[in-house]
């Protein structure tokens, strides 16, 4: 079981405490790590001797901003230490890998850490191709397999290695953390729609180049400036558009929220793929409500009752705490009360989410918040 | 346009655009299915395809041409199989078309969807899917089932041109390669000398032909069979083409014998021969190796012959050639490092080519004649003669027999020759039956080679032979060598017990110093034994060849054959295998070889004695 025997944070992100709190994890007998970094000042020199140090099975990643209970850390540690071993399989290459799907199936398929689970905790490098990964991990196991997870990385998107391994921090990377009891998921975002549809007529992965046939730069733009009464600047592009997210409405009423971060020429980039001919809507969210999915994320989360489930990991996009501003501590709050008592909560700050939807695809999620309790 | 339609016709675009995306099928379906799952938000989706008894995909214009199956071809995800759908048939899917099956068990629709004329897809979804979203996609499955119909023409066209492209390389490979052994083929390498010379004789730089004989190798195939041959040839064949690097190229030229090409050695002639006995020693080393073959293992010794070629002074033909005459000069020199071919060789071979064509004449011409050596018994009686073939060369006087019979031997001559010796002994046998034989007289015996006894003729020359000249048949006696069982043991033996039942007795000749197996000696139905003379000479002074003759006797006596030894020179010699208990004859101690009319005295003066004596 995944059992926390040792649970340790830090505000204080200087490298001799994680080394400290990895040596106290250790000596608590702990036989594998789930280790979660937030720092401006992380290098691999600093990090991977630390990481490659440690004679047990690790795992996580470094976020912008990390969750301890209800509080949120700018900086520091969390280190959690499990009595059992976790199973850990790391895809690198990630990049190279896709562009061979049935080369990165067998790679899948024959990882019999993969095989042998059906619950996973993801960390990945938001910056890799994550969505075509978890289609081909889709393809190789189905809807019996759950998964939550958050992409790691910096808030500004800057290409640092970011997922914690053995052989030290990593870059385009995708680590599945097979766990040995149930993980129940919530997932919710609180978005909802304002306008739309729209058409979808020209994009490439996650770049919108047209929208109703027009450039999807002016078409977004101009539908947001009339909605907000706002003037988009060159520069500030994202001060607006993290309030009027795109949402893909599937036929089954459930919203795929997409979050726009930048113009490049006439596109809009967003974090995760828009697929042409998709009909999207812009979408907008009052803090209450995201408060709301959240709580009723995690009540999801905690709705069965089982006293071996007793870690709640937060996969929050880190643009609900741009979004909510102050409030997003409410937030925080809500998901600590929500939470067994016999729990420990933590997790990210993420850029992008990861979770099975209704029917039970894996998808990337932006602006949501993923709980998984295991 | 409300936002229902517009979401239809966006549905449907999307699905169209995903239709035909890729030629081969099974990407094509991936693409739409994949489209599908996210699409529609489905939880797994199927397609099944229908296939005829031959297990290929059906094309539409092939319906109606016997029984048809619907299988499984490919789900997302993979692991996913809706197995109640394996192997159901077109009816029951026109019974259940489009109508949701709700399965409890799993908590999910399935619905099933036609493929016109190809199939049907499955979804598998927690939700309901509504009707107009069911009916937008009608229009989009006859769509896929163009692309469906297009892709298998396609994969078939494909395949088509793969299987032609496969017999056109096999035909290519089989025109250029050794059937058995996968090498080059004689055609392919020639091929490949001519550009290899024409590019030595521009540059100047030293290529060369080496030429590998497998020693032996029919007596192997001869007498282990010839799985045992094919097995030992293909695990050469193997060695030797770990040989081949892009500028060694390897063929095999006849039933046992190989050859390389090494061209572009260089403008040095030394440097070039050091690479080149370099080689010859790695391929020595590598056909060296045992062999395993049949639970057994075998040790094959090659010879090898090699020819360099730089200059324009010979042809490719040449190369060839010259190639073959210095392995042919191998096999009898055995020399570790090959032997280069040179003009001497050449030469030798006119020579010996000028040599042949006299041996021909010399048959024409009668100047061939039978010399008898009398046999004697320990009491000094004739007991009989060897006729022994020599040749009066009218220029040149009286020939060695050593040099023309190892030459007629080589060139067949000896058939001719052999077929004329028996006819003549015969004619002699029955001048001297005419004459009247000494008591003790009991035959006039002829050498017979192994190239002879193989000859399908054989049997009925001799008897042909005997019966003209009016003889008994006992009269006459063949001696053969113990190598002559070494090719084709069975059928020799079989001859010598028919011409025995005709009543023609054999002898073994040179006994000791061939294939001397025991197991074969008793299979031989001989009935005299002859001790070469290399165990005679000396045998009153010499230990050991006192120890073989000792033994040969022995041996004779317990094979229950009479023993004669040969080359007696001496009185010395003569008195030690009396002691032995040797009581027949043969040598100088009793008699040279001599013309017949000379033998035709002796016999009437031991006839005379024997007169005198009674």
């Amino acid at each position: 079981m995944s059992q926390p025997i040792f649970y340790w944070c830090t505000e204080n992100d200087d490298i001799s405490e994680l080394a400290q709190g990895i040596e106290s994890a250790l000596a608590a007998q702990s036989k594998s790590l789930l280790i979660l970094a937030c720092s401006s000042e992380i290098t691999t020199k600093d990090f991977d001797p630390i990481l490659t140090a440690i004679k047990v099975p690790v795992c996580g990643g470094v976020y912008p901003l990390l969750v301890c209970n209800d509080r949120l850390f700018k900086q520091g540690f969390i280190v959690v230490g499990y009595s059992s071993v976790l199973a850990v399989s790391n895809i690198s290459q990630l990049s190279r890998k896709v562009t061979y799907i049935e080369g990165l199936e067998l790679i899948l398929e024959s990882d019999k850490n993969l095989s042998s689970y059906t619950n996973f905790l993801m960390f990945y490098d938001a910056l890799c191709p994550a969505e075509e990964f978890v289609d081909c991990f889709y393809d190789c196991f189905g809807s019996t397999v759950t998964v939550v997870g958050g992409g790691a990385g910096m808030a500004d998107f800057s290409p640092l290695p970011c997922v914690i391994t053995n052989d030290g921090l990593k870059s385009d990377i995708v680590q599945l953390v097979g766990l040995s009891n149930q993980l129940y998921a919530g997932v919710a975002h609180g978005w909802e729609v304002l306008k739309g549809p729209y058409l979808i007529t020209e994009a490439v992965g996650s770049l919108v180049k047209s929208i109703n046939y027009r450039s999807a730069k002016d078409f977004y733009q101009t539908i947001v400036e009339d909605l907000s009464g706002l003037k988009f600047k060159p520069d500030d592009f994202y001060k607006i558009a993290k309030n009027y997210p795109l949402g893909i409405t599937g036929l089954n009423g459930e919203i795929l929220v997409r979050d726009p971060v930048k113009v490049q020429g006439d596109s809009v980039q967003f974090v995760a793929n828009v697929p042409v001919n998709s009909m999207v809507s812009i979408l907008k969210a009052k803090n209450e409500s995201l408060i709301s999915s959240a709580r009723a994320a995690v009540i999801k989360a905690c709705e069965v009752p089982d006293e071996h489930a007793a870690n709640v990991i937060i996969f929050d996009c880190i643009s609900r705490v741009l979004y909510m501003a102050d409030d997003f501590q409410l937030e925080l709050s809500e998901i600590n009360n929500s939470a067994p008592d016999n729990a420990i909560v933590f997790g990210g700050l993420s850029l992008g989410e990861v979770a099975n939807n209704q029917s039970g695809s894996i998808r990337v999620l932006n602006k949501s918040t993923v709980i998984g309790r295991f | 346009m409300d936002d229902k339609a517009l979401s239809l016709i966006s549905l449907q675009h999307e699905f169209g655009m995903a239709i035909g995306c890729d030629s081969d099928l099974t990407v094509m379906l991936k693409i739409f299915l994949r489209v599908c799952l996210t699409r529609l938000d489905l939880t797994s989706v199927h397609v099944y395809l229908e296939k005829g008894a031959n297990g290929f995909l059906i094309k539409a214009t092939d319906k109606g041409n016997g029984h048809t199956k619907i299988e499984h071809f490919l789900s997302i995800p993979k692991r996913k199989e809706i197995s109640i759908y394996h192997q159901c048939d077109l009816l029951s899917l026109q019974e259940h078309r489009q109508q949701p099956v709700f399965n409890e068990q799993s908590n999910v629709n399935l619905y099933r969807l036609e493929i016109p004329n190809h199939g049907l897809l499955i979804f598998e979804s927690r939700y309901v899917i509504a009707e107009d979203i069911l009916k937008a996609l009608e229009p989009i499955l006859k769509k896929l089932a163009r692309a469906c119909y297009s892709s298998i023409i396609h994969g078939a066209l494909l395949q088509e041109i793969e299987v032609r492209k496969r017999a056109e390389r096999q035909i290519q490979f089989q025109a250029s390669h050794d059937g058995l052994t996968n090498l080059f083929n004689r055609a392919y390498f020639n091929g490949l000398l001519v550009p290899a010379f024409k590019e030595s004789i521009r540059t100047g730089s030293v290529g060369c032909c080496i030429q590998i004989g497998l020693d032996r190798f029919k007596t192997v195939t001869d007498t282990m069979g010839h799985a045992v041959g094919e097995t030992i040839l293909i695990t050469i064949a193997q060695r030797l083409q770990a040989l081949a690097r892009l500028d060694i190229n390897i063929a095999r030229l006849r039933e046992d014998e190989f050859i390389i090409l090494l061209p572009d050695l260089g403008l040095s002639k030394s440097f070039a021969q050091q690479r080149i006995v370099q080689v010859i020693e790695k391929i020595n080393r590598i056909v060296e190796q045992p062999i395993f073959a049949s639970d057994s293992s075998y040790k094959i010794n090659c010879s090898i012959g090699y020819s360099l070629f730089a200059t324009g002074s010979m042809s490719v033909s040449d190369v060839l050639k010259y190639a073959d005459i210095a392995m042919n000069e191998a096999r009898h020199q055995k020399p570790l490092i090959g032997v280069m071919f040179t003009r001497e060789m050449l030469k030798k071979i006119e020579n010996k080519a000028a040599y042949i064509n006299e041996i021909k004449q010399a048959l024409i011409g009668n100047e061939f004649e039978l010399y008898y050596q009398p046999q004697f018994d320990d009491e000094y009686n004739i007991i009989g003669a060897e006729a022994l073939l020599r040749w009066n060369n009218p220029n040149r006087g009286m020939e060695s027999p050593e040099q023309y019979i190892k030459i007629a031997e080589d060139s067949d001559l000896i058939v001719p020759i052999g077929k004329w010796v028996i006819e003549k002994t015969c004619r002699d046998i029955a001048t001297l039956v005419a004459n009247g034989l000494p008591e003790k007289f009991s035959k006039i015996s002829l050498n017979v080679s192994p190239k002879q006894l193989i000859q399908q003729d054989f049997k009925s020359t001799v008897i042909s032979a005997v019966q003209e000249a009016g003889i008994n048949p006992g009269l006459l006696g063949l001696e053969i060598t113990e190598n002559v069982l070494i090719d084709r043991f069975e059928y020799i033996i079989k001859i010598i017990n028919q011409l025995k039942q005709y009543g023609i007795e054999f002898s073994i000749d040179d006994f000791g110093t061939g294939y001397s197996s025991l197991a074969y000696l008793k299979h031989i139905p001989a009935t005299l034994i002859k001790i070469d003379r290399s165990f005679v000479i000396d045998v009153d002074k010499n230990p050991e060849n006192e120890a073989i003759v000792a033994m040969i006797l022995a041996l004779g006596k317990g094979f229950k054959m009479k023993v004669i030894a040969e080359g007696v020179s001496n009185k010395h010699e003569l008195a030690m295998l009396i002691k032995l208990g040797c009581i027949c004859f043969q040598g100088y101690q009793f008699g040279k070889p001599m013309p017949f009319s000379e033998f035709v005295e002796l016999v009437a003066s031991q006839n005379n004695t024997a007169q005198v004596l009674s």
